[in-house]
């Protein structure tokens, strides 16, 4: 559970998750959100995926992530939107408000 | 169980066994302190059907980390997503209603509602299945 909570305190990673409880996105359709490196996102999912609460799959060239969120971490995850937990660490500056970058041609592979 | 058995099913049997096993034992539990005299047959019955619901709630929050095979493409992947999460979602709210129907509802009424309750979330997450699967076919048609 310790790595649940590390994982939801992060806006970034809830951001990622937020986006993927619409669809399961692409690596590279996910980056294009959020105005850091591809090494920093990896890092996100790693700390997502160690959480189990995501899930990737590999679609012929493409790594898919999926959601893995239990009733009870989806609904922890709500909270944290609901009540703006981690707000001031967005306001900072951080990658949660962030505009998404241009949607470059094959970045999902 | 199979050594080839894939590791993410037998997890998923384990844990299915394991809350099977937590449910008889607290049959049995309630059925000798009934034979004891310590509770009554209204309230064995309350407590087993309390215990039952919460122990299927918790069961089911967990449908989406239970292994699914691998998704041949992203709009499968969409589809399976979307249809787990709904149905553990419906499941979950329908065993907590179920147990606390049984923990503050008159029996009679208990009786009725939990099973609707619990008619109603399959119905949702068959209906809801079903329908995203015809949306996946029209847009693979259209």
């Amino acid at each position: 559970m310790n790595s649940v909570f590390k994982a939801l305190a992060d806006p970034t990673r809830r951001k990622v998750l937020e986006l993927l409880r619409q669809r399961p996105m692409t690596a590279g359709e996910l980056s294009e959100h959020f105005p850091v490196s591809r090494p920093t996102m990896s890092a996100h999912f790693a700390v997502l995926r160690e959480a189990d609460l995501i899930e990737a799959n590999k679609i012929g060239t493409s790594i898919i992530y999926q959601l893995k969120l239990s009733v009870l971490e989806d609904a922890l995850l709500g909270f944290t939107q609901l009540f703006g937990i981690g707000a001031g660490a967005r306001a900072a500056g951080s990658a949660g408000t962030a505009q998404p970058r241009q949607i470059r041609k094959g970045a999902a592979k | 169980m199979s050594e080839n058995l894939h590791p993410r099913i037998r997890k998923d049997i384990l844990l299915g066994l394991k809350f099977g096993m937590f449910i008889i034992g607290a049959a049995l539990l309630l059925t000798l302190a009934r034979r004891q005299g310590w509770i009554d047959a209204a309230q064995l019955v309350r407590a087993y059907n309390v215990i039952f619901g919460l122990a299927l709630a918790a069961y089911c929050s967990v449908i989406p980390k239970m292994y699914g095979p691998p998704p041949r493409s992203l709009h499968h992947a969409t589809l399976a997503q979307a249809s787990r999460r709904v149905s553990s979602w419906a499941m979950t709210l329908a065993f907590l209603v179920w147990a606390a129907l049984w923990a503050f509802a008159p029996q009679e009424l208990a009786k009725i509602a939990s099973m609707i309750a619990v008619g109603a979330s399959i119905a949702i997450s068959l209906g809801y299945a079903v329908w995203k699967s015809g949306e996946f076919r029209r847009s693979r048609g259209g």
